[in-house]
């Protein structure tokens, strides 16, 4: 049996009123995985039921650090501050679970949620990161980091926003930017399942496949079965991380078979956004960059996933491990694991002539638009020198130089690159 | 909020247009071009009309509202509206006036 079906087993003596079936489950999972999101979350639920609130809000500040879009969570706040009698907080928790819901399928969460607030759905606002939400699981990434970024400066708090924009840039391929907005993530939620994923992706697709994949690893001690890393990554193209098979695990007292399991409890489990069926494209967006990469000349299919190159085994030396694998993903290990700035892989990229990967990173600082104009004009140069990269270098850099008004620059760039083209065509 | 992309379907779908490239100030251009074209016409269009733009500022001349130029072949003609800025190709005996108007209709519903 896998880790998530005894949790739903967990969850469904929970519904039926059996709390000490329910606890033992949990805490046979719990002892086994300790970081366990979803088992947490229902032992925090079974704590409420028992009145132990304490004990709950420890569980629940571990569960919404590692899945800040987790209605359940929120709703479970909710209610442990309404039993305090702390209203204010208990109504803006419920309406935070309103705006989580993924969809109005999820009847338990909205309804706790909404007789916390004492209101009906149609009194709930739609908010710039609802609206946001529902264009990224619509499949629209760059509206939902448009939406995103309004919901962003409204709330710079919140963390379930700041995702929801993450993953939208993430989506949009604009990796550096993602990359910060991650790190700000874990700032706050040094558990996040998603920012990890995004991370370890990122930092895969940077070369650094060492630093991505122990990344993900330790996002498996949350996830043992990497659902939401298998949700995420599959919308990908093509990724280098490696997914292990889902582990397995005993139980302590004979289970009811899987129809013991109501699909309730697996739906109440899944009030996370997680389950969302996410479309968008995560191509880049230039159109030579989407079409065609290393690995499709290298015969690698689409959605196949790569074993880690040799190469991998060079930035693996680099590797700083955390220092506590137990709290959070390490923030100080992300952090130094950013300080390689897109400049240097750029460099490092074209020095061992991975022109693909190459151009998306180059591309990608210049979508930025946060890194200082010397510093990227003379990255732009430099790769203009190599002849694989000429044409694409001086378009780039008349793109750039346009972004940042300087026209007549701009124009000869663009000269040069259209110099080159007519050259090569001759 | 509208985006260059489909800015330039709105202009690409004007009578006469035969291509237009548009961008907004910090943003770089983006351009739907007849074929023949150099693949970095976008870029030189727009930078080059973004030049005597800051040439004729710099001159004192105040801001381009519009410019307009032929070929043998084909009448280009660029519009500021704001941070927008728009520039159509289209056959060189096409009504400019009319072409004019129908590009600043469309970038002030933009603005």
């Amino acid at each position: 049996m896998h880790p998530s079906d005894a949790v739903a087993h967990a969850q469904s003596a929970l519904e039926e009123g059996d709390l000490g079936a329910a606890l033992e489950i949990t805490e046979h999972v719990i002892a086994r995985f300790p970081r366990h999101a979803r088992a947490r979350l229902v032992r925090a639920l079974i704590s409420i039921e028992q009145e132990e609130l304490d004990h709950g809000l420890d569980d629940l500040r571990f569960v919404t650090s590692a899945e800040p879009l987790n209605a359940r969570a929120a709703v479970a706040y909710a209610q442990i501050f309404e039993r305090r009698e702390d209203i204010d907080r208990a109504k803006d928790e419920a309406r935070r679970a309103v705006e989580l819901a993924p969809d109005l399928s999820e009847t338990t969460v909205l309804e706790d949620a909404l007789n916390i607030l004492g209101v009906d759905v149609d009194a709930v606002p739609v908010t710039w990161g609802v609206f946001a939400r529902i264009q990224l699981r619509s499949g629209w990434p760059g509206a939902a980091e448009r939406y995103g970024y309004r919901a962003l400066s409204e709330h710079p708090d919140r963390i379930d926003i700041r995702l929801t924009y993450a993953e939208a840039l993430w989506r949009m391929n604009r990796l550096s930017s993602c990359a910060e907005q991650c790190t700000i993530i874990f700032d706050r939620a040094n558990d996040c399942v998603r920012a990890a994923v995004m991370l370890a992706h990122i930092l895969a697709e940077r070369g650094r496949m060492a630093e991505g994949q122990d990344l993900l690893s330790r996002a498996g001690e949350i996830d043992p079965e990497y659902d939401e890393a298998r949700r995420m990554l599959a919308e990908l193209e093509i990724h280098r991380l490696v997914l292990p098979d889902p582990p397995h695990i005993d139980t302590p007292i004979p289970l009811r078979g899987a129809s013991g399991v109501s699909s309730h409890s697996s739906e109440r489990l899944a009030s996370d956004g997680g389950s969302e069926e996410v479309t968008g494209e995560a191509s880049v967006d230039a159109g030579e960059m989407s079409g065609e990469s290393d690995d499709v000349r290298a015969g690698v299919t689409p959605n196949e996933v790569r074993a880690p190159s040799d190469s991998s085994q060079e930035v693996q030396d680099v590797v700083t491990k955390s220092p506590d694998h137990a709290s959070g993903f390490g923030v100080s290990h992300v952090s130094t694991g950013l300080a390689i700035t897109p400049f240097d892989w750029a460099r490092d990229l074209i020095r061992r002539s991975e022109w693909i990967e190459a151009k998306r990173v180059l591309q990608d600082i210049v979508s930025d638009g946060d890194f200082p104009v010397v510093e990227v004009d003379a990255l732009l140069e430099e790769a203009s020198d190599y002849p694989k990269l000429a044409e694409f270098g001086w378009q780039l850099l008349g793109d750039f130089r346009m972004r940042t008004e300087r026209p007549q620059a701009a124009a000869e760039a663009y000269l040069s690159a259209a110099r080159l083209k007519r050259a090569t065509n001759d | 909020m509208i985006d260059e992309e489909s800015v330039l379907r709105n202009l690409k779908a004007l009578r006469d247009v035969t291509g237009a490239v548009v961008w907004r100030t910090g943003r770089a251009p983006v351009g739907l071009l007849p074929e023949p074209l150099n693949s970095s016409a976008t870029g030189l269009l727009s930078a080059g009309v973004g030049s005597i733009e800051e040439v004729v500022a710099m001159a004192g001349l105040g801001k381009i509202e519009d410019l307009c130029f032929r070929t043998k072949m084909t009448q280009c003609l660029a519009l500021r509206c704001d941070d927008w800025q728009a520039i159509v190709l289209s056959p060189r005996d096409a009504d400019a006036g009319r072409l004019r108007n129908a590009i600043s209709e469309l970038l002030r519903q933009t603005v």
